[in-house]
């Protein structure tokens, strides 16, 4: 009996050991479906001359083979084979999600590819590409209470007192608090992102898109803070609209759109509204339907993942590292990540250096392992386009720690407003200055 | 200077930064291109006695500016002051024609006839006292004094107590400076450059009992490790005050610009000069106020007052002080050489910072040698390969100044520990960092047998302490050396000068295979 992580090493296995029978028949797709079962397509035009009846061939031993060692999670023999027409146009379709297959030992199986089916629509790997004018950050954690909404926050904010037009974005929808925050309670907007998404589903979004969000004007040069809530001053029957947000919607031209297109689209809606030089966007913590769609699809530039240093934190990325390594997608993503380290202790210097080194490594080894290019030996050195990868102290790297300290003034986020309002500029930029920097160089401001 | 400058083409600026910079690596950079970092100062001082640095640091070149840095005559690049009395300094060695000490091959000589550097030491210091004190001692040749010496030590500490007597009369001091201590044996005999420093620091220590009587010593930091100095009796007295040259990000690249700004008189040098000085007009940095004023207190900085055009007697353009500490203005200097990317987007890194980081070596440490190959390099390439890049250094062109830095550096290295190639080859074109100790081992012992003892020439030159600890004593060694660290999960690792130079890989989870794979 194979359980489900057994089932795609073991098809790699018997295939290469029958790979001259199966070689006429390439480019061969497994269908993996919601059940955890698997069908193999082939090309339509094998169906005529395929012979999985004779004692003799290796097509019907393969099929024998498979059929009792992935049991449960194959049909019988005769339903194990389905014919596609013109199977290659499916995987060259872009639009077609799928991922070689591999082996135990990470190598791959030539033209065997996997298409998976999940129940829902987070899959971690649809990406869009150039859909925004500004320069969107997600700032994402794999668990939650590490402080990613203080540092949102304050990042917000010191990026609007140096000048910047920052659009934030609450989509921690299922814990929000990031506007409240941010916000006073007199300024909150009527409606927020939960409402949007309800409306739309009735072509009706337009009717609110003016009244979810509260603005902050800055002394300083201009700037200026513009926040956009999960829900309206009075949320109102939250959680029956949570409850609708995921559903797939239609466009007006009967265009069926996923709930994250859909989110896209009021992106979209409020970049052009609002011309923000860089929209940051709170993400919800973990493996998780909107934080896949905060991560993956909403062509962020700068993806920060907030890092505790513990076993339970880098076993989460991992996770996430392999999956996109898995699905042919790491190169798409690794660079617009960066590993911010998360509430370090500031009780002293030592302490500080030695909990930033300790989880540089951990980064740089699951960075390495799953995301970083292998550069192999004596290879001429690599110029623009070489291989992605960076030594372990590189201080560019994705791996590299942006480190915030941990800091008592920040601790409770109750009434960062305030606080906010409060602080002296210096000591926002001593806790989150190097994120600070960075964002002010991802928007291409003067430092 | 108008504050409207014409424009400067990029070629223009790349010939200039060719010209400036040396282009032999090892070259001595003239006065007035030194650059003295604020926390190497204390090197000068006349309680420092032992300077230690890597290979390429500037150890030769403090060496030589303290030499010509005669009674009155200041060398320019040194801070005024910096002595409280007027100083004799003579060579006790180098790796010049001195006639104050013998050169490499009399010294190897003497001391392959009589082993006792230490009386070859005292017949050094002995001659620098000049004739006023020695008239016994016999000058027609380095064995007559030599021999005369090793007979007679009483009388040569009483000429040594006499002379000391007479300088701090006269309100004087005398300096004797060492350095390429390698070159007492020509033929490289590591086990006699040892034994003639370890006589040489115990004559040293001996000095701390004279007022007058001062000896400094240049020491590779290899060099100061390998010999097992740590049993000398008293060593403390030297070990407490003594100074490693570390070149910081700041340091080095206020080494650039001070060489920039007094390299070969061009318009260049002169827009040069001007982006200092709008820099240094720009800087914010209100501690930067706070750090001129520490330097107008002390009276020893090398800039004392930017609004005098920074011109001194000797045509040496003093640097302003934002250019030599403050980042930010570092920053935006280089970005009008090297702009902001290391490649088409800002994810693979900022020049300013780095070239240095991967010119560094396992302990962080990168040299000014091979930050000035790299960056002249780097001006070189973009001149005949990139003639058209927006920026003077062009991305791709520092790439190629740091594979030179790089092969450079291995060679100086293979010159001084030359059982390194032999180490390494096991693994060139094979093997990839991080790799674990398991592994490391395993190609050396098929390579070799046993380890360090079955290695030609390794197991003499290791540390005493690590000579019996087997593969773990050399990876010490070399992670000493700087070639390698070692991880917290004790994998071992390679700086990219070196494992670039060394033909190792590193180690990822994409293969190349997988990634020219179409993706959905």
């Amino acid at each position: 009996m194979k359980t489900f992580d057994a089932i795609l090493p073991a098809l790699a296995g018997i295939l290469k050991s029958y790979e001259a029978s199966i070689k006429p028949y390439l480019p061969l797709i497994v269908n993996r479906n919601v059940y955890g079962c698997i069908v193999l397509l082939i090309d339509a035009c094998h169906e005529e001359t395929i012979d999985l009846v004779s004692d003799d061939s290796g097509m019907r031993q393969l099929t024998a083979k498979i059929c009792v060692q992935l049991k449960p999670h194959v049909k019988e023999p005769e339903r194990l084979w389905m014919f596609e027409d013109n199977l290659q146009l499916l995987i060259d379709d872009p639009r077609t999600l799928k991922f070689p297959l591999e082996d135990n030992e990470r190598r791959l199986i030539p033209e065997v590819y996997v298409i998976d089916r999940l129940a829902q629509e987070a899959t971690w790997e649809s990406f869009s590409d150039n859909t925004s004018t500004g320069t969107r950050v997600v700032f994402y954690s794999m668990k939650g209470g590490v402080g990613r909404s203080t540092a949102l926050a304050a990042c917000a904010w010191a990026l609007a007192e140096s000048g910047q037009r920052v659009l934030v974005l609450d989509l921690d929808l299922e814990s929000p608090g990031l506007s409240t925050s941010l916000l006073p309670a007199s300024r909150q907007p009527a409606y927020g992102i939960t409402d949007w998404l309800v409306e739309d589903l009735v072509n009706n979004g337009d009717a609110i898109l003016e009244q979810m969000h509260a603005s902050l004007g800055t002394q300083q040069r201009g700037g200026e803070l513009i926040v956009v809530p999960s829900h309206g001053d009075n949320p109102g029957e939250y959680v029956s609209k949570l409850g609708r947000v995921w559903m797939p919607g239609f466009t007006a031209d009967g265009q069926r759109q996923t709930w994250s297109e859909r989110l896209l689209r009021m992106i979209q809606q409020l970049e052009e509204k609002h011309q923000p030089t860089i929209v940051l966007i709170d993400s919800r913590a973990g493996i998780d339907e909107v934080a896949s769609a905060c991560v993956t699809d909403l062509d962020a530039k700068l993806i920060y993942l907030f890092a505790l240093d513990s076993l339970q934190t880098w076993q989460g990325y991992r996770i996430l590292f392999e999956h996109w390594r898995l699905h042919g997608v790491a190169t798409k993503i690794r660079e617009r990540l960066r590993v911010v380290g998360a509430l370090l202790p500031t009780w002293g210097d030592q302490a500080f250096m030695q909990a930033t080194a300790q989880l540089r490594e951990n980064a740089y080894l699951n960075f390495s392992q799953c995301l970083y290019d292998e550069e192999l030996a004596g290879a001429v050195l690599p110029l623009a386009d070489g291989p992605f990868n960076f030594d372990l102290p590189d201080v560019d790297a994705p791996h590299s720690p942006l480190a915030i300290g941990w800091n008592q003034g920040f601790a409770a986020i109750g009434s960062l407003h305030e606080r906010l309002a409060a602080s002296e500029a210096n000591q926002i930029e001593f806790v989150f200055g190097p994120l600070i920097d960075n964002l002010l160089a991802v928007c291409g401001a003067e430092p | 200077m108008t504050t409207q400058q014409a424009v400067l083409d990029n070629d223009a600026i790349r010939e200039a930064i060719e010209a400036c910079l040396p282009a032999d690596p090892s070259a001595s950079l003239p006065d007035q291109q030194l650059f003295l970092p604020w926390p190497h100062r204390k090197a000068l001082n006349l309680d420092c006695s032992l300077v230690i640095g890597a290979r390429g640091v500037g150890k030769t070149a403090w060496a030589r500016a303290l030499l010509a840095n005669q009674d009155h005559q200041r060398t320019v690049a040194l801070p005024s002051e910096i002595f409280p009395y007027p100083l004799t300094v003579v060579a006790g060695f180098s790796d010049q024609a001195q006639t104050s000490h013998p050169s490499g091959g009399i010294f190897a000589k003497l001391i392959s006839a009589q082993d006792d550097p230490y009386s070859l030491w005292l017949a050094v210091l002995l001659r620098a006292l000049g004739s006023d004190n020695t008239s016994t001692l016999p000058l027609e040749s380095w064995v007559a004094t030599f021999d005369w010496v090793r007979g007679h030590h009483e009388e040569a500490w009483a000429i040594l107590r006499q002379a000391d007597q007479a300088l701090l009369q006269e309100n004087r001091g005398l300096l004797l400076v060492f350095d390429a201590l390698d070159r007492v044996s020509p033929d490289g005999d590591w086990l006699q450059v040892s034994a003639a420093i370890r006589a040489l620091l115990r004559l040293i220590l001996e000095l701390k009992g004279f007022k007058r009587l001062h000896g400094k010593v240049f020491l590779r930091t290899d060099q100061y490790a390998r010999g097992s100095f740590t049993d000398l009796p008293d060593i403390a007295k030297i070990r407490a005050n003594r100074i490693e040259l570390l070149w910081s990000l700041t340091d080095l690249h206020g080494l650039l610009w001070q060489c920039l700004c007094n390299g070969t008189p061009c318009d260049a040098r002169e827009h040069f000069r001007y982006w200092c000085q709008d820099a240094s007009a720009k800087s914010q940095d209100p501690a930067m106020e706070l750090f001129k004023n520490d330097l107008l207190l002390l009276n020893q900085s090398p800039a004392e007052d930017e609004s005098s055009q920074n011109i001194d007697a000797n045509h040496r353009w003093e640097l302003p002080t934002a250019v030599q500490r403050d980042e930010p203005s570092q920053r935006a200097l280089f970005e009008k050489l090297a702009g902001r990317r290391m490649g088409r987007d800002s994810r693979r890194g900022v020049p300013y910072t780095w070239i240095v980081n991967h010119l560094a070596d396992a302990q962080g440490q990168t040299t000014p040698r091979s930050f000035l190959t790299a960056i002249r390099k780097a001006a070189e390439e973009s001149r005949h390969r990139y003639p058209d890049a927006e920026y003077p250094l062009f991305y791709d062109g520092l790439k190629l100044g740091v594979q030179a830095a790089s092969s450079n550096r291995i060679n100086e290295l293979e010159e001084d520990h030359p059982w390194l190639p032999a180490i390494m080859k096991p693994f060139s074109n094979r093997a990839s960092v991080p790799m674990t100790v398991a592994v490391f081992d395993q190609e050396l012992s098929e390579a070799f047998g046993l380890i360090p003892a079955d290695v030609p020439g390794l197991i003499e030159r290791l540390p005493k302490e690590l000579r019996s600890q087997g593969v773990h004593g050399l990876i010490t060694y070399l992670c000493q050396l700087g070639l390698l660290t070692q991880m917290k999960d004790e994998r071992l690792n390679m700086p990219d000068i070196y494992r670039i130079g060394f033909k190792l890989g590193r180690k990822g989870g994409i293969k190349p295979a997988q990634r020219s794979t179409p993706q959905a």
